[in-house]
């Protein structure tokens, strides 16, 4: 791939800056092979992220790649600004996202099940903030929308792909075996004591 | 299982619950009972005197806490029912189970929460600027190549991108003529404008940075579309939105 090209990507991520550049818009514009794509990319990826007199990043999300600060020099940047504003979900966002993510996708309704509350203000908050979309509509009794996960979700989260979330959990099998451990410790423990009683006799 | 006076729940009345069984789930675990092995009985007593200290404090109790206090209450009253040996009792989920599946099913995404939380706080350790204003050295080719009709959220939030773009590159002005504009004259400043060029981008029809302006515009093009007098159209998500009327 021509050098002149690979050096005019990494000009071209400057300018797109937080809006990101997609791998297809990559490939319709540089008209190159994927497989040249990507070692472009890793290429530019290397010179800054390993580079530590570099103080940008190429970072992935999703399918998008954008140029980043580097978090070592947060505190730097937060003393010059002062105040950088910090932005949080709320608990309740991060269940309903939470539920979505997992499920996705999935209705309101299926959504407030799980949840035992109502979650509509939730979801129209996560809607705006272009973290859920609407995605169709069940078919069922009054075709409720489905909802799922935009690709902002995967950029808000830092994650490259939805399989980076971590394994749901299951409470049951946990709490079950450790009962059935307890329970095994003293009926051996128990077992013992008779024996030892029967020997004493 | 009984409840000493002493571990009557005194709920700290700070802590955030995200709803009934979140509330649930805290007394469960504050009287150290595993998840399976709870009783219905004491955790209905729990639950009901946990929402009377509320009503206390004058908390608005939405109708789903309510809902929960039924249905356990319900419960309650099916398990003191004595136990019929009929075959039709044989396929009633038993209501206790239920409640655990609920239970536990809730738990699941409560517990990964905070895995998000920091992988919310991990992003946010680095920055990125917003998009760099190339209208100056840039000709407003739009390819309709591939078009498809935005929603209403999508259209917010190029407004707000546009809002946010013009905040940096327009200079703040010391004194700003107010030109107030109706929706109504928007509407034919729009129409105006697309009888003249074939389409017209929005970013064209923005050219003021004040929020009412900016308001009305976006009133305007809504009403424009459920009148159906124009078409609106976008090439790719976020991009300027390409009005033209309709035919």
């Amino acid at each position: 791939m021509n050098i002149k090209n690979i050096t005019a990507i990494e000009g071209l991520l400057f300018l797109v800056g937080d809006d990101g550049i997609e791998i297809e818009q990559l490939l319709t514009v540089c008209s190159q092979s994927q497989q040249d794509l990507d070692v472009a990319l890793s290429k530019l990826k290397a010179k800054f992220n390993d580079d530590d007199a570099s103080a940008l990043q190429l970072k992935r999300f999703g399918t998008q790649y954008k140029l980043t600060t580097k978090s070592i020099h947060k505190g730097f940047y937060e003393h010059f600004f002062s105040t950088i504003k910090v932005q949080q979900l709320s608990n309740a966002a991060l269940e309903v996202l939470a539920i979505i993510a997992y499920n996705h996708p999935i209705t309101r309704a299926a959504i407030e099940d799980i949840r035992g509350v109502n979650s509509d203000g939730v979801l129209r908050k996560l809607l705006m903030f272009d973290l859920v979309t609407e995605y169709g509509r069940e078919q069922s009794p009054g075709n409720p929308v489905l909802f799922s996960i935009t690709p902002y979700f995967l950029d808000y989260f830092g994650l490259h792909c939805i399989e980076e979330l971590p394994k749901l959990k299951n409470a049951s099998m946990l709490e079950i075996s450790d009962d059935i451990d307890i329970f095994m410790t003293k009926y051996q423990e128990q077992k013992e004591s008779e024996q030892l009683a029967l020997h004493h006799d | 299982m009984t409840i000493h006076k002493s571990e009557q729940p005194y709920i700290i009345h700070s802590e955030q619950f995200e709803g009934p069984l979140d509330i649930l789930l805290h007394l469960i675990q504050k009287s150290k009972v595993d998840i399976m092995d709870i009783s219905i009985s004491d955790i209905t007593e729990q639950y009901i005197t946990y929402l009377d200290s509320l009503k206390n404090l004058n908390l608005e109790i939405a109708s789903d806490y309510l809902l929960m206090s039924a249905r356990l209450i319900e419960m309650k009253s099916r398990l003191l029912l004595p136990k019929n040996k009929n075959l039709e009792d044989a396929d009633e989920i038993d209501p206790r189970e239920e409640l655990i599946q609920r239970l536990l099913e809730y738990k699941k995404y409560k517990d990964v929460i905070s895995d998000f939380r920091e992988f919310e706080d991990i992003r946010q350790q680095v920055y990125s600027k917003p998009f760099s204003d190339v209208s100056e050295w840039v000709q407003n080719q739009t390819l309709l190549t591939d078009t498809h009709k935005p929603n209403v959220y999508q259209l917010v939030k190029v407004f707000e991108k546009m809002y946010q773009r013009k905040r940096q590159t327009t200079f703040q002005a010391v004194t700003i003529e107010r030109q107030e504009i109706t929706m109504e004259e928007q509407i034919l400043v729009i129409e105006t404008k697309l009888k003249k060029q074939e389409k017209t981008l929005l970013s064209e029809i923005l050219f003021e940075k004040e929020i009412p302006y900016i308001v009305t515009t976006f009133l305007a093009l809504l009403q424009l579309a459920r009148t159906q007098k124009i078409h609106i159209l976008q090439v790719e998500n976020f991009d300027d939105i390409i009005m033209e009327l309709r035919k």
